[in-house]
């Protein structure tokens, strides 16, 4: 009996705190989704503080009809089950009606169609894959394709090295698949050879199988990107091999912050002339702001794309005169051309299927152990 | 209510779980089988079953018993090359069975799309059920899905069958002198297992609508495995109560920020770490689990 009581108290105790959970509301609540532990936690300080200085910065303008706007941060784990469940409590328990954030593609994209199907609004933040076009109109984007960071890296690559054979390292992901499949289609494009396609497993230490065939058929210059981690190893162990010789060799990387954010403080001599793409540097605005608050600069761009997540919401929460989610979603197409932007360049418009048309991308080049504009 | 559905939507995950606990249970509480690799049998359900119904065009009911049919397919392919095992080697070549399938759905991208997933997966009789009580009507859906299995696999237990299995786990030595052929005993509950397991996946990529490998990483045999170690192994009872308390475990600790003045990445990391402790305290002061398993005494 005693075992029964102890399973019922169990119950119990995880349902009252499911049902404690406060509903205020003259509070405009917005849900995000922010990898805290995970792969990919390295940036969810960053991510988290882009969403809470946006809060903040809403609430010191007045919040959105007069209420001040909540933003509920979840856990996403970097996986997609718990991903659900973060988006499920979001909505079901917290109520929001409106979520942003998200890092990585394959847990956001489930979560993108349980918005849709639910009428809930759900500005992606960093993710990029293309298949967020295809979800719903409840689904906006607040980077850009993969499909443009392709071409630029190519246009940058083959432009600036002036060499045509290519050795290609991508995770084996769906963002760093989507990412490869464009790079190799921008290539063939231009003309130039891939000489090897090398695909990688995420969380290994140990890449040296990966590097060897990469540079096995003598490459000219190397395409890759990574995760803080992946980063970390790489890089460590290309240069221990001494792949990693850039005046002979060149590497460029589309996604510099995302790959380098542990290497670059950790082993900055490695990665001296590595270059590469970061999403134009958050504006003055939102990094003074950052300082302020966390006494130090933004370790990554893609924060201050929740930051315009959450202020364009807002906007387009007081521009419909409403916290429905579907006029919300109407307005966002409304403001898009009022709201200079924190992120990739600051132009924020919309394009078909709710996703980033004008975006931009700053060239970079690692150089004593900083990524400085190229 | 939106409570209410975040609690359907808890029970529903917590059956699909339980489904998973009861096939794991059945080959490590009831065989002496060690798999580390059961969440295999997860991500082919769910696979066979969605690529079928988004590829194929199969119907749903003819979809669900292929994958049940390919899980327990592989369950006894899974068995071949290490049946005549020990347990201990027997659970190193399960784990790396369990990531070979993860590793042909990341990769096999013609087939399974790789790592982008499959998309577009349909809802049951999404047209005959209102939307409003769908959820509900799945969570009943999982629910008789639970009871058959129990009850199937609580007649295979309580058979001679079921008896033989037990006396492999409890002395195969023994087993053998009575002239029972053990390793195909081991074969036969690989299939059942892998079955049910299968049954679980496809129930998942119903409900989630979008699968990807992402889904069907190690961990999730690790919760499963703290499920049978909290609810207790050899009997399936204790396999649901051990899906219960470790699903409203991990869940509940997001609620806990309400109540504890921790941040929510404090929480967040806190989550694992509760499991891990539960794990511990249960081995330390209650390794039959909270429902021991009744023994029979033959007289």
């Amino acid at each position: 009996m005693r075992k029964y009581a102890l399973m019922l108290a169990i119950t119990i105790m995880c349902l009252i705190m499911g049902f404690g959970v406060a509903s205020a509301a003259d509070t405009f609540k917005i849900g995000g989704l922010v990898p805290i532990t995970g792969t990919q936690a390295v940036m969810a300080e960053d991510l988290s503080t882009g969403l809470k200085l946006a809060e903040e910065e809403v609430n010191a303008a007045g919040g959105v009809l007069g209420m001040p706007v909540q933003v509920i941060i979840e856990d996403t784990e970097t996986r997609p089950a718990p991903g659900m469940d973060a988006a499920r409590k979001l909505i079901d328990v917290d109520k929001v009606k409106v979520l942003t954030g998200g890092f990585s593609s394959g847990v956001s994209l489930p979560i993108a169609k349980l918005c849709q199907s639910k009428g809930i609004l759900f500005v992606v933040g960093p993710p990029t894959s293309p298949l967020f076009a295809d979800v719903g109109d409840f689904v906006f984007m607040m980077d850009v394709l993969d499909k443009f960071k392709g071409k630029e890296i190519v246009d940058f690559a083959v432009g600036d090295s002036g060499k045509k054979k290519f050795g290609l390292m991508f995770m084996n992901n769906a963002f760093g698949m989507a990412l490869r499949e464009e790079t190799i289609n921008n290539l063939k494009a231009q003309g130039a050879e891939v000489t090897t396609d090398v695909v990688y497993e995420l969380n290994k230490v140990d890449y040296k199988a990966e590097l060897q065939r990469l540079f096995a058929k003598k490459p000219e210059v190397i395409i890759g990107t990574w995760y803080a981690k992946e980063g970390m190893v790489t890089a460590k162990q290309a240069y221990e091999m001494g792949f990693l010789e850039v005046n002979k060799v060149p590497w460029y990387c589309p996604e510099m912050v995302s790959s380098y954010a542990t290497a670059v403080k950790e082993i900055p001599d490695a990665l001296e002339g590595v270059k590469g793409l970061t999403p134009l540097p958050p504006g003055l605005l939102y990094t003074e702001k950052f300082k302020k608050k966390m006494g130090r600069d933004p370790i990554t761009a893609y924060a201050a794309m929740n930051y315009d997540a959450v202020i364009m919401i807002a906007m387009a929460a007081n521009f419909a005169n409403s916290t429905d989610p579907a006029k919300i979603r109407d307005a966002l197409w409304k403001i898009d051309d009022f709201y200079r932007g924190q992120s990739t360049g600051g132009d924020k418009r919309f394009v078909g299927g709710g996703v980033q048309g004008f975006g931009k991308y700053e060239r970079t080049i690692i150089k004593g152990g900083k990524i400085v504009p190229y | 209510m939106p409570i209410i559905n975040f609690i359907i939507y808890l029970l529903t995950m917590i059956g699909i779980y339980s489904l998973l606990a009861m096939s794991l249970n059945f080959q490590v509480g009831f065989t002496g089988l060690i798999n580390f690799g059961q969440v295999a049998f997860f991500c082919i359900g769910a696979y066979t079953s969605s690529l079928l119904v988004v590829n194929a065009g199969v119907p749903v009911v003819v979809a669900f018993l292929v994958a049940m049919a390919l899980s327990g397919i592989f369950g006894y392919i899974m068995s071949i090359p290490t049946k005549s095992l020990k347990s201990d080697y027997w659970a190193i070549a399960t784990l790396a069975s369990g990531e070979i399938v993860r590793l042909v759905a990341l990769n096999e991208a013609w087939l399974t799309a790789g790592p982008f997933g499959v998309m577009g997966i349909p809802q049951i009789l999404k047209d005959l059920i209102p939307k409003d009580a769908y959820p509900v009507f799945y969570l009943l859906f999982v629910i008789a899905c639970i009871i058959m299995v129990y009850i199937f696999l609580s007649m295979l237990t309580n058979s001679p069958f079921g008896r033989n299995l037990k006396a492999i786990r409890d002395e195969e030595e023994l087993c053998l002198s009575l002239g029972k052929d053990t390793q195909k005993l081991k074969l036969q509950a690989m299939i059942v297992a892998g079955t049910v397991g299968g049954l679980a996946g496809s129930l998942f990529a119903f409900y989630i609508q979008f699968i990807s490998p992402e889904n069907f990483k190690p961990i999730e045999t690790f919760l499963m495995w703290a499920m049978i170690i909290v609810g207790g192994r050899g009997n399936f009872k204790g396999a649901i109560i051990g899906a219960v308390v470790i699903q409203l475990f991990n869940v509940s600790t997001r609620f806990l920020g309400n109540y504890v003045p921790l941040g929510s990445d404090s929480m967040a990391a806190l989550r694992m770490t509760i499991i891990g402790v539960l794990i511990i305290l249960f081995l330390l002061f209650r390794p039959e689990g909270l429902i021991k398993e009744k023994k029979k005494v033959y007289d």
